[in-house]
C-alpha cells in the first residue's frame, strides 16, 4: 500500500443513548482512495460527513469495520493524518507562527518562514489569530496542517464561511499549494460546484444513515475553469443526483402535510 | 487644551463620586431632621480622613498602619486560597476520579458563608492574626478551583484534536492548550474569589480579636460613637478593592485574554 493511500472497509458507527438506544450514523461504508488523489465528499448537512473525516483523523473509532492509512490501520490521530477544520480552530494564545509551529517540535523557525510564504502571510507572524480575517485564519490553520508533513489532508468545509470571492481564491491556493505538497486530501463540503472545481473524484453521501450514493469521477485537467462546459455537466449531473433532498421532501411528513395546508 | 474625550473621562470619575456625596448629604439631614439622629456628613469624614492623613492615630495606629495590616492579611489569606484552589483545581483537572471525589466538596465549600467559618477556624488556628488568613483562605478556595474546573471543562473539542493531531503528550496538552484555553474561566474565579476575600477579611477582623486593621476599626468606633473613623474606613476598602479587582485584574486581563481576543471588550 503507497503512502496517503486510504481504505476503508465495512465502517459502519452508531452513536449510542438516547431514546432510540442506537442511532446509527454510517452504514457499512467502503472506499478506496489512491495516493495523491483529491477527493470530495458531498452530503445533505448532519448525514455524517464531518464524523468520515474524524474516524480518518482517529478522532473517534468506527463500531465496526477498519480503516487503513499508508498501509497502518487507524487507532488514534496522528501527524500523517492533519485536519483543517471548519472554524480553523487555531489557538488564540499563540501569534500565527507560533499556531504554525504547534506541531513542529523544537519550533523550527525556517520550516515556519517556508509555510508563512506558501500561504502567503509572511507580514502576518506575530499578529494574534483574532486579528485576522475569516479566510487568513483558515490560511494558517491549513499551514498549520502542513506543517506535520501529513500523508493525507482532511479539510472540513474550511471555506464554507468564507464570501463567495475569497472562497474562490482560496480554492485556487489550496490547488496550487497541492501541487506544492503533493498529498492526498479528503475534503467535506456541500457546495457541488466547490467539490466539482477541486476534485478528481466526488462521493455523494446519502441523508443518515449515510451510504455513498455516487461516485463521480472528475477527470479534468489542471488549472481548471469555473465556467468550463465539462465542469459544468458534471455539476448538472450531481445536481440532479443529489435531488436526493427534494425526493426527501416529498417523503417528508411535515411538509407534505404543510402542502395539503397550502392546497 | 481639553477636548471633549478628556471631559467624557472626568466625568465618568467624578459623576459616581458626586452621587454619593449628595445621597449621602440629604441621608444625614433626613435622618437628622426626622429621628434627629446626628449622622456623620460627607464634610465630617473628609475632615477626620485629613486628620488621619496628616497622622494622627485612630485606635493606637495610624491609618496607613490599620491600612496595611489588612492589605497584609488579606493578600496573604488570597495568595494562600488562590495557590491551594489551583493546585486541587489541576488535580481534579488531572484525575477524573479525584474531580469524582474532591470537586463536590469543593462545591459544598462555596455554599458556606465566610462568616461561618469562625467557630471553625478558631479551633484550628486559634485566635490570632492567623484566624482571618485562615477564613480568607477558605473564602478564596472554591471559586478559583471552580474556575479552573469549569474552564478545563469547556475547552473545545477542537483544540484537543488539533493537540492529538500534533501528538502532544498529555503533560504538553494540558500546559499548551488546556490551561490557556481555559484562562478567561480562570480569572473570573479569581475576581469572585477577590470580592469573597475582602467581605471576608473586614468580617473577621471584626470578629476575631486582631487588635488591628480597618475591620477592627469599623467595630471598635461603634463604641467610641467615632463614626467618622467608620466611614473613613469603608471608604478605604471600596477605594482597595475597586483598585485591586478594576487596575490589577484590568492589566492581568490586558496583556493575556483581551490580547489573545479571548474576552469581547
Amino acid at each position: 500500500m503507497n503512502k496517503g493511500e486510504v481504505l476503508l472497509e465495512h465502517v459502519t458507527l452508531s452513536w449510542m443513548g438516547g431514546d432510540e438506544g442506537r442511532l446509527p450514523v454510517l452504514d457499512d461504508l467502503a472506499l478506496h482512495i489512491k495516493a495523491r488523489e483529491f477527493v470530495c465528499i458531498l452530503g445533505p448537512s448532519g448525514c455524517g460527513k464531518t464524523t468520515l473525516l474524524h474516524l480518518i483523523a482517529g478522532f473517534q473509532r468506527p463500531s465496526s469495520g477498519r480503516i487503513v492509512v499508508s498501509g497502518k490501520e487507524v487507532l488514534g490521530p496522528g501527524p500523517e493524518r492533519a485536519m483543517v477544520f471548519q472554524h480553523s480552530a487555531l489557538f488564540p494564545w499563540f501569534t500565527v507562527a507560533g499556531n504554525i509551529g504547534y506541531g513542529l517540535r523544537h519550533g523550527d523557525r525556517g520550516r515556519i518562514k517556508e509555510l508563512l510564504r506558501l500561504v502567503g502571510l509572511d507580514e502576518f507572524a506575530d499578529v494574534h489569530p483574532h486579528q485576522l480575517s475569516g479566510g487568513m485564519r483558515q490560511k494558517v490553520s491549513l499551514a498549520r496542517a502542513l506543517a506535520l508533513e501529513p500523508d493525507v489532508l482532511l479539510m472540513d468545509e474550511p471555506f464554507a464561511a468564507i464570501d463567495t470571492f475569497n472562497r474562490e481564491r482560496l480554492q485556487d491556493e489550496l490547488l496550487r499549494i497541492r501541487e506544492a505538497m503533493g498529498c492526498t486530501i479528503v475534503f467535506v463540503t456541500h457546495n457541488i460546484q466547490e467539490a466539482v472545481y477541486l476534485s478528481d473524484r466526488t462521493i455523494v453521501l446519502s441523508q443518515r444513515p449515510a451510504k455513498i450514493t455516487l461516485e463521480q469521477e472528475v477527470d479534468l485537467s489542471f488549472p481548471r475553469s469555473r465556467t468550463d462546459r465539462a465542469l459544468w455537466e458534471i455539476s448538472q449531473k450531481l445536481y440532479a443526483r443529489c435531488g436526493c433532498c427534494t425526493e426527501n421532501a416529498n417523503n417528508d411528513p411535515q411538509l407534505q402535510l404543510e402542502k395539503r395546508k397550502v392546497e | 487644551m481639553l477636548n471633549r474625550c478628556h471631559l467624557i473621562k472626568i466625568y465618568k470619575i467624578l459623576s459616581p463620586v458626586f452621587v454619593v456625596v449628595i445621597a449621602w448629604k440629604c441621608l444625614s439631614w433626613l435622618l437628622l431632621l426626622l429621628k434627629g439622629v446626628i449622622f456623620p456628613a460627607p464634610e465630617d469624614v473628609a475632615r477626620e480622613f485629613v486628620g488621619y492623613l496628616q497622622g494622627s492615630p485612630i485606635f493606637g495606629h495610624s491609618l496607613a498602619g490599620q491600612t496595611l495590616a489588612t492589605i497584609k492579611r488579606w493578600l496573604l489569606g488570597y495568595l494562600l486560597g488562590t495557590l491551594t484552589g489551583l493546585v486541587v483545581g489541576l488535580l481534579c483537572a488531572i484525575s477524573e476520579w479525584l474531580a469524582m471525589a474532591f470537586y463536590p466538596v469543593i462545591l459544598m465549600l462555596q455554599m458556606v458563608p465566610g462568616l461561618a467559618w469562625i467557630p471553625v477556624a478558631i479551633l484550628v488556628v486559634g485566635i490570632g492574626p492567623e484566624t482571618s488568613i485562615f477564613m480568607i483562605a477558605l473564602a478564596t478556595l472554591p471559586p478559583v478551583t471552580i474556575g479552573l474546573m469549569e474552564g478545563i471543562r469547556g475547552v473545545p473539542p477542537e483544540y484537543l484534536y488539533v493537540s492529538r493531531m500534533c501528538g502532544d503528550t498529555a503533560f504538553r496538552r494540558f500546559f499548551m492548550t488546556q490551561l490557556p484555553s481555559a484562562l478567561p474561566s480562570v480569572m473570573t474565579g479569581m475576581r469572585l474569589a477577590l470580592a469573597n476575600s475582602w467581605r471576608v477579611v473586614v468580617a473577621a477582623e471584626m470578629v476575631v480579636g486582631t487588635g488591628v486593621g480597618l475591620g477592627y476599626v469599623i467595630l471598635q468606633s461603634r463604641w467610641d460613637m467615632n463614626y467618622e473613623a467608620a466611614f473613613v474606613c469603608i471608604g478605604v476598602i471600596v477605594f482597595l478593592g475597586i483598585v485591586t479587582e478594576r487596575w490589577g485584574f484590568g492589566h492581568l486581563e490586558k496583556y493575556t485574554v483581551k490580547r489573545w481576543g479571548m474576552l469581547n471588550e
